[in-house]
């Protein structure tokens, strides 16, 4: 009788990364599909696009530096789908492509891959186009008007995740199931919603598919986002303080995208200054080091 | 129906003594002592002293013979002080401390482990009796039984035979490593003591019955049919799981005491020792391939301290000891419910045990 020798526990939950990637994705799949739908094949294309590049470049990294492929975990795929759901429909086709080897190659690998990035890797591909390229990274053309049902199916909508901000309700299942963290949505939204307020903004203007995109699926992502329980409170806080003034004084897409990163790079030190019972210890310890 | 099966008495028993009172050949009876503070739980002779199964310590192996125990002679009345005496005679695992409240915990690891439950509802008279014993040696005026809300059956036993000691029902979930949490919980600043319902047992058989610790209840899980099992201390793993109708299939791992901070065992010829209270048989111990951590930070809502287990996981990974400590490492109660919810399937709880391991080294 051979008997393994573990330590404790002996036993686990029935969750992985696979399974967060994957249902993630297929939270997604409903406003890839509503989005397919109001601007046409051009849509799909970009989607087939973004995911396929994603992971054939994962692919080749990981070949290239004789390390474990992970594509099939689902990472690849979701940073490319999230990616695509940022154009605008009729993007050159060749900008996806450069947008998603820049989220990659340096969004996730330079990093060191799954759970070591530090900016999220689709933002940082949006990041990038938008600074290269940015009359193609918006909407040329007029929108297609038509009878629109608000939230559900909008034809004015100018970029993928516009087509329809309620078909991401599967949001609701990866909070149900703890696969994405509550505290940031909700810090977000209500500071959104007090700043809009206060400012006496129209919220509907901010309302859009990609700001829902930002909340739930961007502004979660785990890696680049703070492990204390305050601190992802502050993390949803800034995120909605930024929007605010980045969409007062420029457009608020760019608001969505560069308050996310701003408040990555601000994740460590808000995991340091929040840890919880804190005490002098962890002050002095910083000071030594 | 009868809560508790016994175990028919095994060939063999092995007991891990400190500081052996009997020598090889030597003939011994039920309950008689064999060292400081351990008793034989069969009749028999001493055949072997080693240092097996478990390397540390020296081990009597008695063969059983015909059953024959030593009268047990209950002491009337005891003072707080002879009541110590008798319970360090006896054996009894327990440190007593002068307190105003003594709890009991109730609770068990569900499902894998049922011997709270199953002891209540056949004893409960036996339990109450034994906290009282333990109120009146350690001067307590309040007694408390924490027992899981998802048990009401118990609740209804323990309360329809005591007025004066408070039935407490917790929330039924996964506390077994967290007694200090629950003293807080109850005692609310002032001072306590936790124990078991197992011990609180043990206490009433020795002072009111004379009996020292030779028997306890050990649930058997994963064996062809999981039930709660009245053990000889000393007794192999592999005839207790006998005595429940043997393995169902090629085990691969066998743990002992619950299956979220249990020990797996190198073999089923560990013997049952005090303190036993689960026996868990797996036939899948694959724990899935671990993965980088993703900062996913369910580890940190779930711990039960409010310490970051995966800053703690990575830095002794890392053999960053001091961050560690300044992370207050030696909170961790090593619950193990951080490794439980883990999705990169982390060992947090290994990596924890060793930089604490690491850390006494150093000091």
């Amino acid at each position: 009788m051979k008997l393994i020798v573990s330590a404790p526990p002996h036993i686990k939950e029935d969750i992985s990364i696979e399974k967060i990637m994957w249902s993630t994705v297929i939270a997604l799949l409903p406003v890839t599909l509503m989005a397919v739908y109001v601007f046409g094949l051009s849509a799909l294309y970009i989607v087939l696009i973004c995911v396929l590049t994603a992971v054939l470049v994962e692919l080749i990294l990981q070949k290239m530096s004789n390390k474990r492929i992970t594509i099939k975990d689902g990472n690849a795929v979701l940073i490319g789908l999230l990616l695509a759901l940022l154009f605008p429909p009729n993007v050159p086709l060749w900008i996806p492509i450069i947008g998603v080897i820049i989220a990659m190659v340096f969004g996730k690998h330079a990093f060191g891959g799954l759970g070591h990035t530090i900016f999220n890797p689709s933002l940082v591909g949006v990041a990038f186009l938008m600074i290269s390229w940015p009359a193609l990274m918006t909407f040329a053309s007029t929108p297609r008007f038509g009878a629109s049902l608000p939230y559900i199916l909008e034809y004015g909508a100018t970029r993928l995740a516009d087509a329809s901000p309620l078909a991401m309700i599967g949001a609701l299942y990866l909070l149900y199931k703890r696969y994405i963290d509550w505290r940031i949505p909700l810090s977000f939204i209500v500071t959104l919603a007090l700043f809009a307020l206060l400012l006496r903004i129209d919220l509907s203007s901010i309302f859009t598919g990609v700001l829902i995109l930002g909340v739930f699926f961007l502004a979660t992502d785990h890696s680049t986002t703070p492990v204390t329980k305050i601190g992802r409170f502050i993390f949803g806080a800034g995120c909605g303080a930024l929007i605010i003034i980045y969409g007062q004084f420029g457009n608020y897409f760019e608001g969505i995208c560069y308050s996310i990163l701003l408040m990555n790079c601000f994740t460590a030190l808000i995991d340091l200054y929040t840890v919880p019972n804190p005490s002098r210890r962890y002050m002095s310890w910083l000071k030594k080091n | 129906m009868k809560q508790i099966a016994v175990m028919k008495v095994p060939e063999r028993v092995v007991i891990p003594v400190t500081e052996p009172l009997v020598a090889i050949g030597d003939t011994v009876n039920v309950g008689q002592k064999i060292g400081e503070s351990e008793h034989s739980s069969v009749s028999g002779e001493v055949v072997e002293i080693s240092k097996l199964p478990n390397k540390n310590a020296l081990s009597l192996v008695i063969k059983t013979s015909e059953d024959v125990s030593i009268e047990f002679q209950p002491k009337e009345n005891p003072s707080p002080e002879a009541i110590k005496q008798i319970l360090k005679e006896a054996g009894i695992p327990i440190e007593l401390i002068p307190s105003e409240i003594v709890i009991l915990n109730g609770t068990d690891e569900k499902p894998y482990v049922t011997a709270n439950h199953a002891l209540m509802l056949e004893y409960p008279d036996e339990i109450l009796g034994g906290l009282k014993i333990l109120m009146k040696a350690t001067g307590a005026s309040r007694g408390v039984i924490v027992i899981c809300d998802s048990d009401p059956d118990v609740i209804k036993v323990m309360k329809a035979s005591t007025k004066d000691i408070e039935i407490i029902p917790s929330k039924t979930t996964y506390v077994q490593c967290t007694e200090d949490l629950m003293k807080n919980a109850i005692a609310k600043g002032s001072k306590a003591m936790v124990s078991n319902i197992g011990i609180a047992k043990a206490v009433y058989d020795a002072v009111s019955l004379g009996k020292p610790l030779i028997e306890t209840v050990v649930t058997v899980t994963g064996a062809k049919e999981s039930q709660n099992v009245l053990a000889r201390i000393g007794a192999s793993l592999r005839s207790l799981i006998e005595t429940c109708g043997g393995y169902s299939g090629e085990p691969t791992k066998i743990v002992i005491n619950g299956p979220m901070s249990g020990t797996a065992q190198y073999t089923d010829e560990v013997p049952v020792t005090k303190g036993v209270y689960g026996v868990l048989v797996q036939y899948d111990g694959a724990m899935g391939e671990i993965r980088p951590c993703i900062d996913c930070a369910r580890c940190v809502d779930v711990c039960p301290k409010d310490l970051l287990p995966n800053v703690l996981a990575i830095s002794a990974d890392n053999a960053r000891f001091d961050v560690c400590v300044t992370y207050r490492l030696k909170d961790c109660v090593e619950c193990g419910s951080c490794a439980y919810v883990c999705p990169s399937k982390i060992p947090i709880v290994q990596l924890i045990k060793y930089a604490k391991a690491e850390v006494e080294k150093k000091e």
